[in-house]
């Protein structure tokens, strides 16, 4: 049964959109985890040290991406802000599972009251864009990544457990859960045992390619500035301060922009293979 | 009559969720901001409390919450959204003022995602597994992949400071007259006084804005529709028009084609939502006078009233367009509204 579940992620590899979506994805979040294990030792300049380069320096071999115009080392900054990224969209996506797991379950099993104000709960966050409502949850908040976090999981989760809500609807109908229920199994139980496991698979691949969005959009949010307070470095807010030396340094806006649209890249690239495979399996 | 029903309880379901996201801004940025006067009138407000008084007395910030919020809702009924005293103008007039522009943007974005993401979705198609459909997924994935803040960094980096083409931001060249405001859409306007300066010049200014954000979205038509034509192509009255000895492009433009623009339309609706998120960081970067714009400055000077506005509006815009499709769907597909 578990190797069952799991063949559409080992499969991945052949294809080949889902191959380079995996490298992609491997090598960046490898790269954040490197550096939330071995912090500022891992990158080859401190990242909020100025004057380790020229001001504004084209990229060459002591600094590949360059430096500011503070003369800080934005390879460094770049590698070092991985962590934030890859922090957030794991969290943000966990916490959203979680949250639409326990929430989206029980309405759709339960049905009724509950399951009716869920849905217009959720009616009313799919009718706004993501970013707006963050941003405005953000606001309120004050900037800070974990700030940022609380944000992106307010406005995250309701589709998760709408997601939920529709797979519970259709395992709460198969014999084994009427078994269940018709033995007089409590609902949290059945809830735990049938209905949830039930749907991980497909909520876990969705979660997967969700990743992506979390990070354009929280990139979005730290561009605005809603994120790190400088000198820290975040990529969004990276581009943003180094946008008004664009004409001088083009590089300088142009690196952590394309490891950005890099990142969102691999899990498009995964999520293509990762249908390839579902629709060839159907 | 059917589709009356249809439309009403449609048109019912708006509303409701639309007082909802009111209800939730609203407390949002009330209850947990900081304290507005503060915001408003700066070191003023401790200074002299008599005027912090006045203030909080004519925006009633001293009655409870709820109260505040039944005054807001009643506004935004009448048409008022407040008064934004960091800009010191009405919120409804600074809206006025930047609307007309991102809908400028907007509207030229939707066109030309249509014509690049249409042909794109059906060569995409046509080829399917092919370098032809490759080489398109390529295309599009970088643009929905990439943030909007550097879709328009790298398309100005490119045509303006590179090939010195097209002009690097704003709604009209400094030393070109805005033609007197008619219709409050300058590009309209500038036409409409006979004013082809004008009108040729806000069109350059208008051209990489909406070229952004159409980059950013029309992926998602290229994908939908290619899906629902490899959808319609497996079907048996496709099967039929090639028996009959069509040409395989007669069958994709007769009989594929037409039957696999409905999810097109739904999509449609989508893209509006992104649109809008996008045009804040498009029009920040191209510093473009348009409601983007105003929110993103609103943000750092923290203009409740503008961001609640601005909110309230965003999401009419995407209602209307999300209402919009859903009748246009219902009315060519009658499948639906059996379901409803």
């Amino acid at each position: 049964m578990a190797q069952d579940r799991l063949k559409p992620l080992r499969s991945i590899f052949s294809s080949k959109s889902g191959t380079f979506g995996s490298i992609i994805i491997l090598t960046l979040f490898g790269t954040a985890l490197a550096v939330a294990i071995f912090g500022k030792s891992l990158v080859p300049y401190d990242p909020i040290q100025q004057d380790v380069g020229p001001i504004l320096g084209a990229p060459s071999m002591a600094h590949l991406f360059g430096t500011d115009q503070l003369g800080r080392d934005v390879f460094s900054r770049v590698v070092y802000a991985s962590v934030n990224d890859a922090y957030v969209s794991v969290v943000v996506i966990g916490a959203s599972l979680v949250i639409g797991a326990l929430i989206g379950s029980y309405a759709g099993f339960r049905g009724g009251k509950i399951d009716d104000v869920l849905m217009r709960i959720t009616d009313s966050f799919f009718a706004l864009p993501s970013l707006l409502l963050a941003m405005a949850i953000a606001v309120a908040l004050g900037p800070g990544v974990i700030h940022m976090m609380y944000a992106l999981i307010v406005v995250w989760w309701p589709s998760y457990a709408r997601m939920f809500r529709a797979e519970a609807l259709r395992i709460s109908r198969l014999g084994f859960v009427e078994a269940s229920k018709a033995c007089g199994t409590r609902t949290w139980r059945i809830l735990a045992r049938h209905v949830v496991p039930n749907s991980l698979t497909t909520m876990i691949l969705y979660a997967t390619l969700d990743i992506g969005t979390v990070i354009i959009v929280y990139s979005g949010l730290s561009y605005l500035g809603l994120s790190v307070a400088p000198p820290s470095p975040d990529w969004g807010e990276m581009v943003a301060e180094y946008q008004s030396f664009m004409v001088t340094a083009p590089w300088l806006p142009i690196f952590p922009g394309l490891v950005i649209a890099l990142m969102v890249i691999g899990f498009s690239l995964f999520g293509d293979g990762l249908r390839d495979i579902l629709e060839s399996t159907r | 009559m059917e589709l009356l029903t249809y439309f009403l309880r449609r048109l019912a379901l708006t509303i409701m969720v639309l007082f909802t996201l009111l209800l939730m801004t609203f407390i949002l940025t009330h209850a947990i901001s900081s304290n507005p006067l503060v915001a408003w009138l700066g070191r003023s407000a401790s200074l002299h409390p008599e005027l912090a008084a006045l203030y909080a007395e004519k925006y009633h910030l001293n009655d409870p919450i709820y109260v505040q919020f039944g005054y807001y809702v009643w506004g935004v009924i009448n048409g008022n959204l407040g008064f934004s005293a960091v800009r010191g103008q009405l919120v409804s007039a600074a809206i006025i003022q930047t609307l007309p522009n991102t809908l400028q943007i907007v509207f030229f974005a939707i066109l030309i995602s249509l014509g690049l993401g249409l042909p794109l979705g059906i060569l995409s198609a046509r080829y399917s597994g092919r370098y032809a459909d490759n080489t398109i997924r390529a295309f599009y994935l970088a643009g929905i992949s990439s943030p909007a803040f550097f879709t328009a960094i790298l398309l100005m980096l490119a045509f303006s400071f590179f090939l010195h083409l097209l002009p690097t931001g704003g709604l009209i060249s400094p030393d070109i007259i805005r033609p007197r405001a008619i219709t409050n859409f300058p590009l309209i306007d500038a036409i409409l006084s006979g004013d082809t300066t004008a009108a040729s010049d806000e069109l350059a200014h208008l051209l990489m804005p909406s070229l952004a954000l159409a980059l950013t979205v029309f992926g998602f038509l290229v994908r939908v529709l290619r899906n629902s034509m490899l959808e319609v192509m497996q079907t048996n009255y496709v099967r039929t028009a090639r028996a009959k000895g069509l040409t395989e492009n007669d069958v994709f433009v007769k009989h594929a084609l037409k039957n696999s623009l409905m999810p097109v339309v739904t999509l449609i609706g989508l893209m509006v939502t992104w649109l809008v998120t996008s045009s804040l960081f498009v029009e920040t970067v191209f510093s473009y006078p348009g409601m983007g714009q105003l929110v993103v400055q609103a943000l750092s000077a923290l203009d409740y009233p503008i961001i609640l506005g601005a909110t309230i509006v965003f999401a009419l815009i995407i209602f209307t367009a999300n209402f919009c499709a859903d009748i246009v769907y219902a009315v060519i597909n009658p499948e639906i509204r059996l379901g409803g």
